[in-house]
């Protein structure tokens, strides 16, 4: 009997190892995520269109509504981890998918949808579960209203700083002169890290770069420090629990408890074998004692094979913060010096660059750096 | 021997079922083809889209060739339709030129002579031209030469604008489109058409995307 139950055992160990290798080979759609980074990638070596076309893409998939795919129900099945779904990215990601969509439209100076792009981006924010942190992506309302101004839209323009003032009450606003905008990202992408016992936990590390560092526009001698309008690591990690997390957390208990019960069951029919031979019934006893187990065995084998990991993969080449400021200058100027100071107020001299002010057929100039 | 080939069985079967729902999402692809642009699609979010750019033109075309300021003078009115003074308030990113050629391509062909449109849009095309002919680069063509391009009467305006509405526990997203157009009277500024098209959209994404 003890043969015929260990040779069991050896062949479902077999079985589970091919049954393991076929589960595997699933693994969800990256082209968001391809898309946002190659995008972004096209936006600084300066292929504007093949960026926007990028970034399009991505709009696009965001947008679209996946009320149901074979993708999305595999997700959420037991047996296939959360990054099996197509990725959209959360939301701060897709909110900085329309931040760049916005700012190539800025630069083919079509402000209306520019200013539709960043209010994209602020809805994708509204989901969040923590209320007070619903909607409070300061930069893209910043942008939104700045694009109302370049639209020539009195109303949306005041509407739009009237509702940053809310959650940056210090910016201090544009003045009626200023001609462009200074836009200029510094460090790296917040991290998506799994934790807690089977990765089931979402968490959010900052990103290993330049941390807590001041920009400065220096101009003949003078200095302009720009605003810290946006930190993504903040906007990570604020939004709180979501949906699906519940349908994670519901694997991950499922997965425990199956193995809690499988062992239970292995313990309780090693027990009874032990003590099978002092009764009449021994055989009987070691019979019950092996189902017993093989079925423990099979509720770990059931526990293993519960994938109950969250998605881990992150928009990696975004910054970890957005400086901006606005101001006025003459057409004829076509780049700006930058500096930067690190938290002990001291100069990161090797980090000092310029950047091209880009003019648009109507005037309007925007510079943006990225500063890693 | 014989229960060890039951429980083999039994268990093969099982993971040979869990083996089988490995499928690939539409692993076959989809070939090229048409669709129809007049039609929403199954997939689709809360924006703009063809079928909405489709029904707004058609329906501004019928409003406009029951104008008769606009279709019974007794000469035919210049016009500009164009997407120039069309402004986008909403928060769905749209292209404006599907709007206005759309309008000024079906509008032109239905009036068939009883308006006259003025392609402001390419007017940097006629400038040149009439440049060239000006510096004696080429001749005068064969129809006419003219003091300036033509002034237009009337010129197409308008607005797209929306509200969002979004439900923060269930994550669903509403979208409710105004979009207005305007013919404006091009000396007095007064306006002598002018007509709406609204909808509502309203979606809500997977659970795994909320």
């Amino acid at each position: 009997m003890f043969k015929l139950l260990g040779s069991c055992f050896g062949k479902l160990l077999v079985l589970l190892l091919l049954l393991e290798s076929a589960l595997v080979c699933a693994s969800g759609n990256d082209e968001v995520l391809k898309n946002m980074e190659s995008g972004f990638a096209e936006f600084r070596a300066g292929k504007l269109k093949p960026a926007e076309r990028l970034f399009d893409q991505v709009l696009n998939n965001i947008e679209t509504v996946f009320a149901d795919s074979e993708s999305a129900r595999k997700a959420r099945s037991l047996w296939y981890s959360e990054d099996n779904k197509a990725y959209k990215g959360e939301p701060y990601e897709r909110s900085m998918a329309y931040y760049y969509r916005g700012l190539l439209y800025l630069l083919n100076t079509e402000y209306g949808n520019a200013r539709a792009s960043f209010l994209g981006g602020l809805m994708q924010d509204a989901f969040a579960e923590e209320a007070q942190h619903r909607s409070d992506f300061a930069s893209l309302m910043l942008l939104s209203a700045w694009s109302a101004r370049l639209m020539g839209s009195a109303y949306l323009e005041k509407d739009g700083f009237e509702e940053l003032l809310k959650f940056r009450p210090d910016f201090i606003l544009p003045d009626a002169s200023h001609n462009t905008l200074v836009v200029v990202e510094t460090g790296a992408a917040p991290r998506k890290l799994a934790d807690g016992i089977g990765h089931y936990e979402l968490v959010y590390r900052k990103g290993k770069g330049l941390e807590d560092v001041t920009v400065a526009l220096s101009s003949k001698g003078a200095s302009l420090n720009l605003y810290p309008i946006e930190d993504l690591f903040w906007q990570a990690s604020t939004r709180g629990g979501r949906q699906v997390d519940r349908i994670i957390k519901g694997k991950a208990v499922f997965k425990s408890e199956q193995a809690a019960f499988g062992s239970g069951l292995s313990k309780a029919a090693n027990n009874a074998l032990v003590v099978s031979e002092l009764f009449e019934e021994s055989s009987e006893i070691a019979l019950i004692s092996g189902a017993l187990s093989l079925i423990g065995v099979g509720q770990m084998a059931v526990s293993t094979k519960v994938d109950a990991r969250v998605d881990t993969r992150y928009w990696s080449t975004l910054p970890a913060m957005l400086h901006v400021q606005t101001l006025h200058l003459d057409q004829n100027v076509n780049e700006l010096d930058f500096s930067f100071i690190d938290d002990f107020d001291d100069p990161l001299a090797e980090l000092n660059q310029s950047a091209k002010v880009v003019w648009d057929k109507n005037g309007h100039g925007l510079v943006w750096l990225r500063v890693e | 021997m014989n229960i060890q080939k039951k429980i083999i069985g039994v268990v093969s079967v099982l993971l040979i079922s869990a083996c089988s729902s490995v499928e690939i999402e539409n692993a076959e692809g989809q070939s090229s083809q048409y669709v129809d642009s007049k039609k929403a699609k199954g997939s689709s979010g809360v924006g703009i889209e063809s079928n909405d750019i489709a029904g707004m033109t058609d329906k501004m075309l019928s409003s406009m060739m029951a104008n008769p300021v606009l279709l019974n003078r007794d000469k035919a009115p210049r016009v500009i339709v164009d997407a120039e003074y069309i402004t986008n308030e909403s928060t769905s990113r749209v292209n404006k030129n599907i709007l206005g050629d759309r309008l000024r391509i079906q509008l032109n062909r239905a009036a068939n002579g009883r308006m006259v449109f003025v392609a402001r849009h390419l007017n940097d095309m006629v400038s040149k031209e009439r440049e060239l002919k000006r510096d004696g680069m080429v001749d005068a063509g064969t129809i006419r030469t003219t003091q300036a391009q033509a002034g237009a009467d009337y010129r197409l305006g308008g607005r797209i604008m929306s509200h969002d509405a979004i439900q923060t526990d269930s994550q669903k997203t509403s979208r409710y489109h105004l979009i207005t157009f305007e013919m404006v009277d091009l000396e007095l500024g007064t306006v002598v058409w002018s007509d709406l098209y609204e909808f509502e959209k309203s979606a809500q994404d997977n659970v795994l995307y909320r």
